[in-house]
């Protein structure tokens, strides 16, 4: 009962969006994403319905086509749920997600496999995310398979070439036959966006796509997703935990925190001059080499659990400057005081109250 | 005064179809008494393997050899026995994953206090006391005694299984990869932990760690590994805004850096595989200043801040 009155507080606001165009590749309006969490022995015996964890809670954004937006979040704030959702592996609770104009929050089960070649998920783990007992080849082709798109054996191995050159494991011939085994970690998220780009996909959505690489091949990776949606014009989603990664790489960042967008903008400007004090915290715990930098400050206590939402302001028991109003009212996303319309920010001091 | 010494460590897994793979291949370190030192490499680089061969925790499929010295005692002298007396009361371990550290049936502090009844032959009652010391020195309330892992959260586990760690008082503290399993809030908090644990309890604390941002933070020393081999050694900060070895200067090129705006740049090739031998320079083949010299293993030179480099030692370095 919560959860609802907690949702349509967030709905009323008309979605504020940091570009206004015409039409986004991806536009996510007020998506939330609520679980039923199973009723405790004690909730069975106080008769009390299960609780609900707010996993995302009324949040917009989009992505144009060759955007990189980076969504940034500790474990646990909801973006791979807001990713998973975005692409119907989740059904949300409420919202609306538009990819290129149509409603995919409302499409038939029939219908979700034209979106799944649309739409792209890179996974975290390419040691988990390759079927250790298929060929690099026999794993790019099998969405072609699947959605049927090649004419002939010589038509899939012409597809499937191209997809591997096109990720830089060239020449192909010496790749394609390989097992994953037989790949660095590397080859591997490397063999895995291959599997995605054959499909000419429009999105991707990259799920921490370089944490689980060694430091000397990231950053391969992290250029060859700038290629391709700076040559083919694919819209990209990264969730990333990591700053440093989404400074170097997305055109804007997106904040979440306990399932709320907290602040939204240019990369640059969000990491140079970030706006919400818990976007400075997350800024200011990221390790310096060089020690001249200001000596990390740790922000006091533990990631929020989403099943217990404090009232008001998500940050505020955590929050150095909260004030009594953040206890008590949602703040929303509005331009900062000092950012303008640059960066949207939703805390009670940091953005421009509404006229 | 070193509390460890490691003297030419090798290390070798034996595969069962015959063929071995040499991880470590001899690593001379030795560490002060207070010492925060940090050790960096990428996967497959032998930090690991180093850390557990010096508690005496490897598999037995592998073969050591060398000498390691901790607290004065020879970890390697006499097997499984002598390494029994190093761990807890000299030497403690904390594991990457504080999850699957930690028994899953047992309470905190029961686990906590553990070690001291079989280790250092405390009372029940006696361990269960210090335990609610400990607690309350890695910043966790007590009421966390009473509790099962499954109940607390990524960073209150890491700090239990810190705590459980220092209880018998070793000297010296390893950490593999403490906070890679964990939120960038609470990473700091636990590396601020670490530091703070070896300047109270006058720990040596050696951390194993692929982060460099770890390193820079929470170590006065880096030591730097490549396939096998120490690479690099001296003061932190020298190492990582001066780097000497042209693997540790690349490496540190393939670094993001959330305030820098600077293209980011990718280390071409891969480490060698360690189950064929390796001549010369492990890291010749990927270098940009390789050269003929190159075909014969590079000692490590310099005083205070070392290197194993002969471009870096013929100064052909930029």
């Amino acid at each position: 009962m919560n959860g609802a009155a907690m949702g349509t507080a967030s709905i009323g606001t008309a979605p504020v969006s940091a570009t206004p165009a015409a039409e986004h590749l991806l536009e996510v309006r007020d998506l939330s994403v609520h679980f039923v969490l199973r009723r405790s022995f004690s909730d069975r015996l106080k008769r009390r319905s299960g609780r609900i964890a707010r996993a995302v809670d009324g949040v917009s954004l989009s992505v144009d086509a060759g955007e990189l937006l980076a969504l940034v979040g500790e474990s646990g704030s909801g973006k791979t749920t807001l990713a998973l959702a975005a692409l119907r592996l989740l059904d949300p609770t409420a919202g609306t997600v538009l990819l290129q104009g149509s409603d995919v929050t409302r499409l038939p089960r029939g219908a979700l496999r034209s979106l799944r070649r649309r739409a792209q998920l890179i996974h975290q783990d390419p040691y988990a995310a390759l079927d250790p007992r298929l060929r690099s080849r026999e794993i790019v082709a099998e969405g072609l398979r699947i959605h049927g798109l090649t004419a002939s054996k010589e038509d899939e191995r012409a597809q499937v070439y191209a997809s591997l050159t096109k990720v830089g494991l060239t020449p192909p011939e010496s790749f394609a036959e390989r097992y994953p085994h037989q790949l660095s970690g590397g080859q591997r998220q490397r063999v895995a966006i291959a599997g995605s780009l054959v499909l000419s996909p429009s999105l991707l959505v990259a799920d921490e796509p370089v944490s689980m690489l060694d430091v000397s091949v990231r950053a391969g990776v992290l250029e060859l997703l700038d290629k391709l949606r700076r040559e083919e014009g694919l819209g990209i989603l990264m969730i990333t935990h990591d700053l440093a990664t989404a400074a170097h790489v997305a055109d804007r960042v997106a904040v979440m925190y306990h399932g709320m967008l907290v602040e939204l903008g240019p990369a640059r400007s969000v990491i140079d001059a970030p706006q919400h004090p818990y976007t400075q915290a997350l800024i200011a715990a990221v390790p310096r080499v060089h020690r001249e930098e200001a000596r990390k400050r740790t922000l006091p206590g533990e990631p929020p659990d989403a099943s217990q939402v404090p009232p008001g302001c998500r940050f505020h028991p955590r929050c150095p400057i909260a004030m009594e109003r953040c206890r008590e009212e949602v703040p929303q996303l509005l331009p900062g005081i000092t950012s303008g319309e640059q960066i949207l920010v939703a805390c009670h001091l940091r953005s421009a109250s509404k006229a | 005064m070193s509390i460890l010494e490691l003297s030419d460590l090798h290390v070798w897994f034996d595969a069962p179809d015959g063929r071995s793979a040499h991880a470590v291949r001899g690593v001379d370190l030795s560490v002060r008494e207070g010492e925060r030192v940090g050790v960096l490499g990428e996967s497959g680089c032998g930090k690991t393997t180093l850390i557990l061969a010096a508690m005496g925790l490897l598999p037995s499929f592998a073969t050591v050899g060398g000498r390691v010295c901790l607290d004065g005692i020879d970890v390697l002298a006499d097997g499984e026995k002598s390494a029994r007396t190093v761990r807890w009361t000299h030497a403690a371990m904390v594991f990457q994953g504080a999850m699957s550290a930690l028994n899953p049936v047992h309470r905190v502090g029961k686990q906590i206090a553990d070690p001291m009844v079989f280790h250092k032959q405390r009372s029940r009652s006696e361990a269960r006391a210090r335990t609610l010391e400990l607690l309350e020195l890695v910043g966790l309330p007590a009421s966390v005694a009473r509790r099962y892992p499954h109940e607390l959260s990524g960073g209150m586990r890491q700090r239990a299984v810190i705590a459980m760690a220092v209880a018998c008082d070793p000297k010296v503290l390893f950490a593999d990869e403490p906070t890679t399993a964990l939120d960038v809030v609470v990473q700091a908090q636990i590396g601020d932990l670490l530091c703070e644990l070896a300047e109270r309890l006058g720990l040596a604390l050696v951390l194993v760690t692929h982060d460099i941002g770890m390193i820079a933070e929470n170590s006065e020393r880096a030591v730097v590994m490549y396939a096998g081999v120490v690479v690099e050694d001296g003061p932190t900060y020298d190492v990582l805004t001066a780097p000497r070895h042209p693997y540790t200067q690349l490496l540190l090129e393939a670094t993001p850096v959330v305030n820098r705006d600077r293209p980011l740049v990718s280390i071409p090739g891969a480490p060698p595989r360690l189950d064929e031998p390796i001549s010369g320079c492990a890291f010749a083949p990927r270098c940009p200043y390789s050269s003929r010299t190159c075909g014969t293993r590079p000692p490590l030179e310099g005083a205070g801040h070392v290197v194993a480099c002969h471009a870096a030692a013929q100064g052909r370095l930029a």
